[in-house]
């Protein structure tokens, strides 16, 4: 809280002069809807700021808490990018969409804050990945040798009448997804929640994270297939 | 087609293979020769199915995460420097 304060104070110490920008053309990086989100926003809509910050806190959170140690510095490090966008909105040129500039601005607190406080000890999180080794699911799954080598020799069990609602429908398996991101390493936890749950565009992923598709797409998979591992694990426990 | 062994060499792809490409499939980033393999071995592999459902729901599943909020007093503060730097143009 403290931390926030002074976020706050140091805001406010270094109130951005108010250089109105005229939004006449819509930005070539932006989509229609962000483009009428910048238009309100910059006419003081508080509306639209909220409706920002209900669709994109939840995401920020949960890439912010790859980079730094607990909850509560990943909601100071949140707050200080959302004060940021405040600032800045003027400044947004719209050359990438709304939300991969937000998230850009995250990245770069979340890493800072996260090399400072140096309390960033958990491996799953300081895990590096290598792209290139390590399949997706475990070898041991599969036939190693014979004429079905290469097949499965333990299977996945079908998930019978399993949509995302019913499956989120249990607090249990809600939590255990939860707890399988917030295990991922940094590194596919960024990629699961750019993609999967905002839905940018993996051209701006690449370009916000300096990685070349291959690797997003790469790393994509292994994320879902981490948290499909979770899931299966709770199902088969019958939890 | 049958689900029977017989018919993954049809495909040319193993399930260990499938299992690679399950996410390239789904965003449909496959050349078309492979879109193909792998739709033909999952037309006979009913294992390799469930595990492509089941990669495809987790997908799903993000959108359906819980929301996560500001605290009632980080909202406020962020209203009010909103409100601060952000002045309506005349």
């Amino acid at each position: 809280m403290n931390s926030v304060a002074t976020t706050y104070t140091e805001s406010l110490d270094h109130a951005p002069s108010v250089n109105r920008k005229t939004h006449t053309a819509k930005m070539p990086g932006l989509t229609k809807s962000e483009d009428r989100l910048i238009a309100r926003l910059r006419h003081g809509d508080e509306g639209a700021f909220d409706e920002l910050v209900n669709q994109h806190h939840g995401s920020l959170i949960r890439v912010a808490l790859g980079y730094v140690a607990d909850r509560d510095v990943a909601e100071e490090v949140v707050q200080d990018t959302w004060m940021t966008v405040i600032e800045k909105l003027d400044s947004f040129e719209g050359r990438s969409s709304l939300r991969t500039w937000i998230f850009g601005i995250l990245i770069h607190k979340a890493k800072d804050r996260g090399v400072r406080e140096k309390r960033h000890t958990t491996f799953s999180t300081l895990e590096s990945y290598d792209d290139d080794n390590e399949e997706a699911v475990d070898p041991a799954r599969f036939q190693q040798s014979g004429e079905w080598a290469g097949h499965w020799a333990f299977p996945p069990q079908p998930w019978d009448d399993r949509t995302p609602e019913k499956l989120l429908a249990s607090k249990q398996a809600t939590d255990c997804m939860q707890e399988a991101i917030s295990n991922l390493p940094s590194t596919l936890r960024d990629v699961l929640i750019m993609r999967d749950v905002e839905g940018i565009e993996s051209t701006e992923i690449c370009e916000l994270l300096k990685i070349t598709e291959t690797n997003l797409y790469v790393r994509l998979h292994r994320a879902r297939e981490r948290v499909r591992q979770a899931v299966e694990t709770y199902l088969e426990g019958g939890q | 087609m049958k689900d029977h062994p017989s018919q993954w060499i049809v495909s040319g792809l193993t399930c260990r293979s499938i299992t690679e490409l399950t996410s390239d499939y789904l965003d449909e980033r496959l050349p078309i020769v492979r879109k193909v393999r792998v739709t033909l071995h999952l037309a006979t592999c009913a294992d390799c199915r469930a595990y492509v459902e089941q990669i495809a729901l987790v997908q799903d599943a993000m959108a359906y995460l819980p929301k996560l909020l500001p605290s009632p007093i980080n909202r406020l503060r962020l209203s009010q420097h909103f409100a601060r730097c952000q002045t309506p143009l005349q």
